[in-house]
């Protein structure tokens, strides 16, 4: 056993060493990311269903005219901040308190939706982070406002983290609710794709796919054994995705195949989680450095090059 | 043999969390699943239960024309259907909605219904007044590797006369 524990952890997650530009990207497309997933307006006056927050705090002042617009134009500067790493501790409170507030509002209707709150919160796993290294500096002494490349690193670390967790959760979720028997049970997929693919067709009544509502279902329902083979991969991606943390190479690989999966289940039962999808490209598959890696091996082989003042690490690649 | 004293024993209990690999995700994935739907945090519940049976819901007016729903109310049939089954667990006082009643299933889509109107775009708004609304549920089971298919109406506001 205990040979066993020292064998595990040697394979451990390691906070990858990024480059203050990369991490400047991943942070400027996650500004937008976050600002793409405000509303334009709020469409909820009342919380009827109270969830979250909401069963302590009324945050239905959101619907008051005006409010909404203030608040959001007001992330703009806290933004601009995060982006930058300066004073990102009052900035992520504000804007996760902002989607918290609005996302508490959205799932007291009386349906819980899933579209945002991974990015929620990967934004409070990064406050918490910042939190965390600004208390642990100022325990020794060292303030700051200003975001070092050691805390930004822990923040992306933080992010990244929070998204390896939310997978396995859900991986969780599947294995514990089924009583073991999620895998058993895929040939039942066959009457949720019909469920969800008729939903899809009611919403607009535009969409309808004869294969996906009848011919698919029925052959999923008619060869159980082939329906289990073909969704096992689906559960083990998501049970081992936190695999992704151990490097570069790994969150490329494993991100990568995140997306083609979640692409399958859209194309499949038409659920989309393109804020999901955006999180991966982004703290996972992080297309700029290999975008640099492929320019600098290819700049190489032409002639040889110097070292410059700051490269991003290949660890784990 | 005398326990240890508690800070030597939380100090032990942490060298040993230390050990465990991901220990980040492995906590957070637990504090996830502990917090259930209490947002930001979810368990992402959905799915992860494949019974060989499953309703879903539709709008038609009191002719029976279908109603595209999203289109009229802003809300996906399947946000309806939460709606309902939200409203159902009240009515019906608990999480197991299997067992609600004919008349508190008739209840709750009246209350969703009546929630649907309240939230429809007002271009649709005069249709929906002269011509009622109706839900109605379509349920399939697989039975035997064989699809089965029953529809029923649950509730419905008639036209406005």
């Amino acid at each position: 056993m205990k040979n066993l524990l020292q064998k595990l952890t040697r394979f451990r997650d390691i906070i990858i060493p990024f480059a203050s530009w990369e991490m400047l990207i991943m942070r400027f497309l996650c500004s937008l990311l976050f600002f793409d997933a405000l509303p334009d307006g709020v469409e909820f006056s009342t919380m009827p269903y109270p969830n979250g927050i909401g069963k302590w705090v009324d945050v239905t002042f959101l619907a008051a005219p005006g409010v909404w617009d203030t608040l959001k134009w007001l992330t703009i500067p806290f933004l601009i901040l995060y982006t930058l790493g300066r004073f990102s501790l009052p900035a992520l409170a504000y804007l996760t308190l902002l989607l918290v507030a609005y996302g508490t509002l959205r799932n007291s209707q009386g349906a819980i939706g899933h579209n945002t709150q991974l990015v929620a919160l990967v934004l409070l796993a990064q406050w918490g982070m910042c939190l965390w290294e600004s208390i642990r500096g100022a325990r020794k002494g060292r303030w700051s406002w200003t975001d070092d490349l050691s805390r930004q690193r822990m923040m992306i670390h933080a992010a990244r983290v929070m998204i390896a967790a939310t997978y396995l959760t859900t991986a969780i979720s599947k294995i514990d609710r089924s009583n073991g028997h999620w895998l058993w049970d895929t040939p039942n997929l066959s009457v949720q794709i019909i469920k969800t693919q008729s939903n899809d067709y009611y919403n607009d009544l535009e969409h309808v796919s004869p294969v996906l509502m009848d011919t698919l279902p029925n052959a999923m329902a008619d060869h159980p054994w082939i329906t289990r083979i073909l969704f096992s991969p689906g559960l083990l991606l998501e049970l081992f995705f936190f695999l992704a943390l151990v490097g570069r190479g790994w969150s490329l690989g494993l991100g990568l195949a995140m997306i083609v999966l979640h692409q399958l289940i859209a194309r499949l039962m038409s659920l989309e989680f393109p804020n999901h999808e955006i999180l991966l490209w982004i703290f996972f598959v992080n297309v700029p450095f290999w975008l640099y890696l492929i320019g600098s091996r290819i700049a190489r082989l032409g002639r040889p090059t110097p070292p410059t003042t700051e490269q991003p690490s290949v660890a784990g690649v | 043999m005398p326990l240890p004293p508690i800070p030597d024993l939380l100090r032990k209990a942490w060298s040993f969390l230390r050990q465990v690999p991901f220990l980040g995700v492995v906590l957070l994935a637990l504090l996830l699943q502990g917090m259930k739907e209490f947002y930001p945090f979810s368990h992402y519940p959905m799915f992860s239960v494949l019974t060989p049976d499953v309703e879903f819901y539709y709008l038609t007016d009191s002719q029976g024309n279908v109603v595209p729903q999203k289109t009229y109310f802003g809300f996906s049939t399947s946000w309806t259907r939460k709606m309902l089954n939200t409203r159902l667990a009240k009515l019906s006082g608990g999480d197991n909605i299997d067992n609600a009643s004919p008349v508190e299933i008739r209840e709750a889509g009246q209350q969703t219904l009546t929630y649907l109107v309240e939230h429809c775009e007002q271009e649709y708004k005069d249709d929906v007044d002269t011509k009622g609304l109706q839900l109605h549920q379509i349920f399939i089971e697989n039975k035997d590797g064989h699809l089965n298919r029953k529809k029923s109406l649950i509730a419905e506001i008639p036209p406005r006369s």
